[in-house]
């Protein structure tokens, strides 16, 4: 009773010298405080960011159960791919076949389709057909109906509460019917379902899930083990791993698999968890918002440093000014406090100002925070109903950035001795400034090491936007081909269109920048019996031309020559693997037997990120396939032709409504992540930047004023203002300095490792360190002078007489 | 209350070993009024924190209240000091961000007394100290002589038997400097031991006894004549 009494004693006196202490050294509290606030705020916003990324998918409540299966295709000829498609037999196989699964369903995500129920017409993007298995799979929450007699009819669709509403009002929807315009599956499908719109936090996004039966019915693409375009999700049972199915899976593939077409294939069960950020070298995925563990690395990298410069500055205000609180500690010691109770006060202060520091940054994160998640897509969720648990892990890592912080401060400063009381003695020790140097030179290298990584990724990011693609992405209009009709149509669209001189020409094929290239295998002539797979772009006549290609030999395809629905064009890039020197003339075969002859080479251009290599590709003349129309229209009086434009198509096609797109935005959307990460860096590192600045402000205010004595006697034997703001500067100059030394090859370092995710990358340019050296360099010495200049032009009759 | 035989005190450094104090030898009663004094590095200010058991010496024997003290632990010379020893500074030493009371009441906060008998000592001494207007105040907004009355104040607050003052009246003008002269010479003759470093004969002259220091000796005591009456002096 009487220690706790003592101990609440204590603690009240320290409680009000820390305040009081607080309220007479107003700029360095402030300075401490801003540098904790702003740590703070970057830290809180960037932890959202984060557990937000890793919680992906973990609603479902089988998340740990639940697997997609990812092919490993190893072609011979072809380079090693993983695609997250698979055949259609492949999900009852496994369930039949392996007594570890509980259930397997396939899944099939279809580009728009035109969905319409009475006078209300829509283009849906977020249409699946899927198996109703699925439904036991995923956590869904039925609104409406049920899971198990989500799919009792062939020709059922479950539709989440927004398409609800969208379509029926607030009426049920069900037993109602909505139209969908899916080529293959043309049909009314009744509504059998309505489940909560699904998180936004989910790799799979959609509006509806209609009955996979509808499409077996209609096409032999969906069944058996050739075609491979579906995706595939298995739950295992309870308490099984998914090792002992990996390891039995080379045996299945080898029992089930026609190896005259799958030859050298591999497959894996992927972890639902790891689908989100772990997915970059996945092709063909149904990945909503795809992340990038690399990015999440980054930006926790990002805020660790920026409160590591917090804490720096911190230490180094502390530890300096050691002199004005070496006095309390003397007469405290000497009253009769242990060594131990002044390291409880010191840390305790240090942990008091951390946690005014994170509070005052939960309103600055609360008000950044619709920014700050506009920039990131929308994909922060912040719910409110449990933030305990988070703004308890904040207040923790609070405690501890206070405890880092103050730790040695506090030894420094309840080392010093009463004795010294009596002998006056309050100098800060030479292991202090040494320290105090270390931590600045520390706080510099973290800056010019971010500023540097900045410069290097603009840099890559700029060469990747402006490096020529291939084809001219500039004035190209695309309009999406959803149906037979509209394909049917093609030369009568393209013929109306061209009547108009600023349509310079038109065609029809795929989005060159986009994943939307199929694969298909060959055998070409020379290579006997061997097999390859390559990619292939359905085309119409002229696609080359208009899309700003250029044909290394030969020719494009043209109505000229009837015989070009038997032919194909290939890229310089398949030419090569197959070390064909005069391709023109030369014939390839395809899987099913029919043969087809090369007319012409077209130049290499990228269909995916310039992240991927370029792979062989073959150009068929199929416009009954194609998936847009491609118009190149003159850059002058756009909106008109525009205009033009759907006027002639809404007479042509009055069932579809007009929806169009430019290339070169489709193709920014496309980079967009990239885009805003870059921001983001960039954002972060001007903070991480300001942090350092504070502290090295503080310090040379505090310098200046210990050394205003001094400057006044310099002043009085007529020193100039320039050689006073050398005086105050040069060490930290020097410091500076030194952490461009430390900071270049680090960055360096870890900058060229980071390029290696890049296909096409730049060579890191000298002039990159130069300039974010001066940068930095030349913020801290417009932080320097201030305070320098200041004290030089003081009038020395003032700093002389505070003696 | 004090006994110190051949007590040395040598400080070392890289290069430099000072000898501070070099066989020192003094007893002090209870009770008793002692002034130091010396020319400047004669060895008072060392042989005052020893005395204080703010540092122990480097050989000898140092009997405090009949313990022997001189390897004494850093936690148990504070232990022993919280209770008995009181200090009086030139520079005041008061705590700026504390007021006059919160100074007074620190030593017994960590004796670890209650809140409610804390407050009943701080009120008394500074009704005797005659800072009980000043209470709220800051050491800041007080003058040198208040400043020191507050120092002298938190110094016997816990009823310390023993004063220790450097220089006390150092930093004070003649007037002040005879109050707080006086103050101790009241709290001697209530009973306290003090011992007090000083560079003046007249102040040093209050005193029972003078123990001139030099080089580190005890060169020379003399008794007084007693310390003068208080009255006296009003």
């Amino acid at each position: 009773m009487r220690i706790l009494r003592k101990g609440h004693g204590v603690f009240w006196s320290y409680v009000k010298t820390i305040f009081r202490s607080i309220s007479s050294s107003k700029v360095y509290f402030f300075i401490n405080i801003a540098g904790l606030t702003i740590g703070f705020t970057v830290f809180t916003l960037i932890m959202l960011f984060v557990l937000n990324e890793f919680n992906y998918d973990t609603f479902n409540k089988r998340a740990d159960r639940i697997y997609r299966v990812v092919e490993i295709q190893n072609p011979p000829g072809a380079r090693v791919q993983q695609v997250a498609i698979t055949m259609p037999e492949l999900a009852p196989a496994l369930k039949r076949e392996f007594p570890e699964i509980e259930d397997a369903a396939r899944f099939i995500p279809w580009s728009t389709a035109l969905c319409h129920n009475g006078g209300k017409r829509f283009y849906e993007e977020g249409l699946f057909f899927a198996d109703s298995s699925i439904f036991k799979i995923f956590t869904f929450h039925f609104v409406e109906g049920s899971a198990s007699a989500a799919f009792d009819g062939p020709y059922s669709v479950v539709i989440d509460q927004s398409t609800a509403r969208k379509y029926f009002g607030n009426a049920n929807p069900i037993g109602k019917f909505i139209n969908i315009d899916a080529d293959l599956a043309q049909s009314a499908f009744q509504v059998t379902g309505v489940i909560q719109d699904f998180p936004q936090n989910s790799h799979l996004h959609f509006n509806m899930i209609a009955s996979l039966g509808a499409l077996e019915r209609h096409s032999e693409l969906f069944r058996g083990w050739t075609s491979n375009d579906v995706v595939t999700y298995v739950l295992l049972k309870n308490g099984r791993s998914s090792d002992v199915v990996q390891r039995e899976l080379p045996r299945f593939l080898k029992a089930n698999l026609p190896q005259n077409i799958w030859s050298g294939l591999k497959m894996y069960l992927q972890p639902l968890g790891s689908i989100h950020l772990y997915s970059g070298h996945i092709l063909y995925q149904v990945n909503y918002d795809k992340g990038n563990i690399e990015h999440v690395r980054l930006f926790i990298m990002i805020a660790l440093f920026v409160i590591i410069l917090a804490c720096i500055n911190f230490i180094n205000l502390t530890t300096a000014r050691s002199a004005i609180r070496t006095r309390e500690v003397g007469i405290r010691k000497l009253l009769g406090s242990f060594h131990s109770h002044l390291i409880y006060q010191f840390i305790g202060e240090s942990i008091l100002l951390s946690l005014i520091g994170l509070l005052i940054s939960l309103p600055i994160v609360e008000a950044l925070l619709p920014t700050f998640n506009s920039m990131m897509d929308g994909r922060i969720i912040v719910s409110y109903n449990n933030q305990w648990p988070f703004l308890l892990m904040l207040a923790l890592i609070a405690v501890t950035v206070g405890f880092i912080a103050g730790v040695y401060p506090a030894f420094y400063l309840s080392s010093f001795r009463p004795v010294d009381l009596l002998r006056g003695r309050f100098s800060s020790s030479k292991k202090g400034i040494l320290l105090r140097k270390a931590l600045i030179t520390l706080q510099f290298s973290i800056a010019i090491g971010l500023v540097t990584g900045t410069g290097i990724v603009v840099d890559q990011m700029n060469y990747i936007y402006n490096k020529p693609l291939g084809f001219n992405q500039k004035n190209l209009m695309y309009i999406p081909l959803r149906d037979t009709e509209s394909r049917s149509k093609i030369p009568l669209i393209s013929e109306r269109l061209l009547t108009d001189p600023r349509i310079l020409s038109v065609s029809a094929g795929e989005l060159t920048g986009s994943g939307g290239t199929q694969r298909a295998v060959i055998i070409p002539e020379t290579n006997g019996q061997s097999r390859l797979i390559v990619r292939e772009s359905y085309v119409d006549y002229g696609y080359v031309r208009t899309m700003g290609m250029k044909m290394a030999e030969g020719r494009d395809f043209s109505r000229e020559f009837p015989s070009d629905s038997s032919s194909v064009i290939i890229n310089e890039t398949m030419r090569k693997t197959l070390g064909w020197r005069n391709p023109v003339g030369k014939q390839i075969q395809m899987g099913n037997g029919e043969i087809f002859s090369v007319i012409g080479v077209v130049k290499d251009f990228n269909y995916f990120s310039l992240q991927n290599k370029i792979d062989p590709l073959v150009m068929w003349l199929r416009p009954n396939k194609c998936q847009y129309l491609v118009v190149r229209v003159a850059p002058q009086d756009m909106g008109s032709t525009t205009d033009f434009i759907a006027k002639t198509w809404n007479y042509l096609m009055p069932h579809q409504p007009f929806d169009y797109g430019f290339l070169s935005n489709y193709l920014d959307s496309q980079y967009g992540n990239e885009v805003k990460n870059e921001h983001l860096l960039a954002l972060f590192s001007s903070v991480a930047l300001l942090v350092a600045c504070l502290g090295l402000f503080g310090l040379t205010l505090y310098t200046s004023e210990q050394r205003t004595k001094e400057i006044g006697v310099r002043k009085v034997l007529g020193a100039s203002v320039f050689s006073i703001v050398l005086m105050l500067s040069k060490e930290s100059i020097k410091l500076v300095m030194i952490a461009g030394a430390v900071a270049w090859p680090t960055a360096y370092f870890f900058m060229t490792k980071w390029l290696q995710n890049f296909e096409y990358k730049i060579t890191i340019n000298a002039w990159v360190f130069i300039i974010s050296g001066l940068i930095v360099f030349l913020t801290a010495m417009l932080t320097l002078s201030f305070q320098a200049i200041k004290a030089g032009l003081s009038n020395p009759v003032n700093a002389l007489r505070y003696e | 209350m004090i006994r110190i035989s051949n007590l040395k005190k040598i400080y070392r450094t890289d290069e430099v070993e000072t000898v501070a104090v070099a066989s020192a030898n003094l007893r002090i009663d209870s009770g008793e009024f002692v002034a130091i004094m010396g020319p400047s590095g004669s060895g008072k200010t060392t042989l005052l924190t020893i005395l204080g058991l703010l540092d122990s010496p480097t050989e000898g024997e140092y009997y405090f209240l009949g313990h022997e003290v001189s390897r004494y632990s850093e936690k148990q010379r504070t232990v022993l000091r919280r209770k008995n020893i009181g200090f009086v500074f030139q520079n005041f030493n008061l705590i700026n961000e504390l007021t006059v009371y919160e100074n007074i009441e620190l030593p017994l906060i960590y004796m670890g007394l209650a809140s409610s008998e804390r407050k009943n000592m701080v009120m008394e001494i500074m009704e005797k100290m005659r800072l009980t207007p000043r209470r709220n105040h800051f050491p800041k907004q007080l003058s040198g002589g208040q400043q020191q009355r507050a120092a002298v104040a938190r110094a016997i607050v816990g009823k310390q038997k023993l004063i220790l003052a450097d220089e006390p009246t150092g930093n004070l003008d003649s007037r002040n400097g005879d109050e707080v002269m006086n103050l101790l010479a009241q709290l001697n003759e209530g009973g306290a031991t003090v011992v007090m470093v000083t560079h003046s004969t007249e102040y040093a002259s209050w005193a029972n006894r003078i123990v001139q220091l030099f080089d580190g000796h005890v060169a020379n005591e003399n008794i007084t004549e007693g310390t003068r009456s208080v009255l006296e002096l009003r």
